[in-house]
This record gives C-alpha cells, sequence and structure tokens, in this order.
C-alpha cells in the first residue's frame, strides 16, 4: 500500500494497480478518413426542399458504458489518457455545477438591487404584470449569467482537449466530436441521438443527462421539469462555446420533457 | 486498532472515488471566479463572499457524501476534527492533504497549509493592482469547511490569510472554532 506517501508528494495520481484498456474509440485516431460513411448523408438539401430530419445512428463503436464507482475507478475513459493529469473527486464537479445555479441567482439579485434602488423608489406601485415582466427578465439575466459560464468552460474545454486532433473537416464532423468526447469528458456518457436535418440545425438528445438524473420534487411531472430547466443552460453554453472555438457560430436552447431526457437544439448561422 | 486518518483517506480515495480530470473541474471554477469579478466589476470583497456562500452552500451537501464514503466516527476533540478534515476530507475530495499546524495554545485555532491546490492551477489573478490584494481566489473551500463542519455541530469561522497566487511563500487557511452546537432534538421527536 501507499499509505507511506508524503504528504507533500505531488498531485499526480497513484499509479491504478490494475491494466488499463482503452475503450474503443468512437473515432480513428489518426485522420479523418475512418469516421462513419456520413458524408453522403450529409450532403446539404436540395435548395428549396425540405430535406427530412435524419437520425444520424453512432455506428461508431460500441457505447462505452462508464465503469461502476465501485471499480478501480479511472477516470472517464476515453482518448485522454494523459498520464501526467491529475484527478479529483467526480463529486467536486458535480457539487460545482449544481451551486452554479442558485450563485448565479444571487449576483443576479444582487446587482439588480444595485441597479433599480438607485434609479427609482417605484417598488411598491408596480402593477401585477410588471412584476411578472421583472420576473422573466430576472430569469432572462439569470439564463445569461449561467449560459456565460458555460460558454467559456466550452471555450476552454475544446482548446485544451482538441488541441492534438487534425482540423475538422465539416460541421458535422465537429458535431460528432461534442457528442462523443466532450460529452463524455464532461457528463460522463455519450449523446444518445443526434438529428439533423442538413440545413444547419442538430439536435442533441441525451436520454439520462447526468445534471437531471437524481432530480426529483414532490409534486413531480410537470414541476420537476419547469424547475429542471435552469439546469439545462449551462450545458447550452458549454455547446455554444465548444461549438464558436471550433469555428462553428451557432445559438443552443434545451428542453426536457421528461426527467432525465435532455435534448438541446442546435441552430449553426451560416456564414458566408 | 482503529486506522489513522491517513489510512482512511487513502482507501477511500483508491476505492470508493469516482475521479474526474482535474483541469475539468479547475476551468469550471475558473470561469465561476473571472465571471464574478466581471459581475462585480472588480469589488473583490463582494467576489470573495459570494465563493464562501457557493461553498457554504457546497459544503451542508457534501458532508453527507463525505460520511457515506469516509464512515468515519464522531471525533473527540477538535484537534481530531482538524486531522480528519485534511487527511480524509480533502484527500478523498480533491486529493491533497493540507498540513495541519499553528495550533493557537487554546487549541481551537489552527491552520491548514496547502503545498498543492487542484483549484488554482495554472491561475494568475487579475494585474489591477488591486485583486493580489483583496481576491482570495479559492475562498470556496473557507465556505465548504464552514458549511460541513456546521453540519456536524461544528461552528467555525475560515479565511485564508495568505496565498502563493498573492505571491506568499504559502497558501494557508486559517481555522477558528466558535464553538461546539449542541445537539437539538427536532420538536416532537422522541
Amino acid at each position: 500500500m501507499a499509505s507511506s506517501i508524503p504528504m507533500t508528494s505531488s498531485g499526480l495520481p497513484s499509479t491504478p494497480t490494475t491494466p488499463y484498456t482503452p475503450p474503443n474509440r468512437p473515432f480513428g485516431s489518426n485522420g479523418t478518413t475512418n469516421h462513419q460513411p456520413l458524408s453522403e448523408q450529409n450532403q446539404p438539401g436540395v435548395p428549396g426542399k425540405v430535406a427530412p430530419a435524419t437520425t444520424l445512428p453512432f455506428q461508431g463503436g460500441p457505447s462505452v458504458p462508464s465503469p461502476p464507482a465501485s471499480q478501480q475507478s479511472l477516470p472517464a475513459p476515453g482518448m485522454y489518457a494523459d498520464p501526467h493529469a491529475i484527478y479529483l473527486n467526480l463529486s467536486c464537479l458535480d457539487f460545482l455545477l449544481i451551486e452554479l445555479i442558485p450563485m448565479s441567482e444571487r449576483v443576479v439579485e444582487v446587482i439588480g438591487e444595485r441597479t433599480t434602488s438607485s434609479s427609482n423608489g417605484m417598488q411598491s406601485i408596480l402593477s401585477e404584470k410588471d412584476a411578472r415582466i421583472g420576473e422573466e427578465e430576472r430569469r432572462g439575466a439569470v439564463f445569461k449569467h449561467v449560459e456565460g459560464l458555460g460558454y467559456r468552460v466550452g471555450q476552454g474545454l475544446v482548446e485544451r482537449f482538441s488541441q492534438d486532433r487534425p482540423r475538422f473537416a465539416e460541421v458535422l464532423d465537429v458535431m460528432k466530436f461534442i457528442c462523443k468526447d466532450l460529452w463524455q469528458l464532461i457528463f460522463r456518457k455519450q449523446i444518445d441521438n443526434l438529428k439533423t436535418n442538413h440545413r444547419g440545425v442538430y439536435v442533441l438528445t441525451d436520454n439520462s443527462f447526468r445534471l437531471l438524473m437524481r432530480m426529483s420534487t414532490e409534486a413531480g411531472g410537470l414541476d420537476t421539469v419547469t424547475r429542471a430547466q435552469p439546469y439545462l443552460w449551462f450545458p447550452c453554453g458549454v455547446l455554444r462555446g465548444a461549438l464558436a472555438n471550433l469555428g462553428v457560430q451557432a445559438t443552443v436552447v434545451a428542453e426536457t420533457t421528461a426527467i432525465p431526457v435532455a435534448s438541446f437544439h442546435v441552430q449553426t448561422l451560416r456564414q458566408d | 486498532m482503529s486506522r489513522t486518518p491517513r489510512q482512511i483517506g487513502e482507501e477511500v480515495w483508491k476505492t470508493r472515488v469516482e475521479k474526474v480530470n482535474a483541469e475539468l473541474v479547475t476551468l469550471t471554477y475558473g470561469s465561476v471566479v473571472a465571471q464574478l469579478c466581471k459581475d462585480f466589476g472588480n469589488d473583490y470583497i463582494q467576489v470573495n463572499e459570494q465563493l464562501d456562500k457557493m461553498g457554504y452552500n457546497i459544503g451542508i451537501r457534501l458532508i453527507e457524501d463525505f460520511l457515506a464514503r469516509s464512515n468515519t466516527s464522531r471525533c473527540r476533540t477538535f484537534k481530531d476534527a482538524a486531522e480528519i478534515v485534511s487527511k480524509v476530507g480533502f484527500k478523498i475530495f480533491l486529493n491533497i492533504t493540507p498540513t495541519v499546524g499553528n495550533w493557537s495554545q487554546d487549541n481551537k485555532q489552527f491552520s491548514l497549509i496547502f503545498d498543492e491546490n487542484p483549484l488554482a492551477d495554472f491561475v494568475e489573478l487579475p494585474d489591477d493592482g488591486k485583486a493580489i490584494n483583496e481576491l482570495w481566489y479559492s475562498n470556496i473551500l473557507c465556505g465548504v469547511l464552514r458549511g460541513a463542519l456546521e453540519m456536524v455541530q461544528t461552528q467555525v469561522e475560515a479565511q485564508f490569510v495568505s496565498d502563493v497566487l498573492r505571491g506568499h511563500e504559502t497558501t494557508e487557511m486559517r481555522v477558528t472554532l466558535i464553538r461546539i452546537l449542541e445537539d437539538e432534538m427536532p420538536v416532537g421527536d422522541d
């Protein structure tokens, strides 16, 4: 046992005692040639004709089940088996992601108070309608805040974890990288389903989205869905930031109709 | 013969913890701090406060995770608690064991000295000449400690007194025991 490690030892993780075989890589490690034979499907729709939405199956490899926590708990399988990487408890990330929402709400409130208290003292005569608008505005501000955090994280992740990859040839390759590698990295599994209409719209569905996995409310049903919504804003930002750094400008919105399914609607913006 | 805190920490970290690349956490936390600095127009006192609050909320939830994984028993003294915090708590969440030291004479105050701090990897403070004197970058940790300990009836105050990011020799957090909270039975619970 390594119990004698002095506490000043470096942050390197202890050497795993079981051999680590990287799982099948969904993408070939070298080059883009052995991607799924989807290029044909990816032909842009004939102008003037609406292309039907297509589901793009991930045939690249068997879905890699995340290892049960009880096993020699190595980090997420994947292509980033960096021997120098240091590891933390996954709970740290979970706690942090959960806490982003209340934090953003607090910040928006504090900043909002600052601006309104200096501008007017008419709070008391606000009509109900105004109050509702205020509520919507507040929600919008929280959204912007959380989404912004995600955006920054998405950018950083791509910068860090796509550095050794060949350049992506087309948007679909970017999407697949995000669905498989990036998603695996942050949310410990791949996107389950990627659909596109071949005209710039992509729908990414995660059937058991990590942040929603353990959510429930007393009332259940719609109540849960409504209250879970803010937790989809961060991943929206991550997607948008990641795409932006890979050269794809897009807008991203998310919805969940039943916990823990989350779908992300990506509308890429045409750049000429 | 019961196991030492160090052994418990090592064992839990090795066998009962799912791991994540530290860069992911560092990056996310970094975004939070950067955004807060922007939000508050570089009013770092406010930023410290928000980070501490965030940590507190994490702490009150993290303690469950901690107890479930570590299965440690009640600490008899504040000194024991300090050892557990360092060798088990920090170990199983951040894989570090800050040094416990600088005990005050009444044994109600100690320091955690961080030789490493994954939250602050690759970090530089804003060079506006102000952050270096006002921002405690890792202040979330103080909140976490305060929140977690409060849930086990130990009310503490925690604050950083030095940080290598500010150019100090060490990163040191000072923890002060305020009081041991009495176990209170919920009303109507016999």
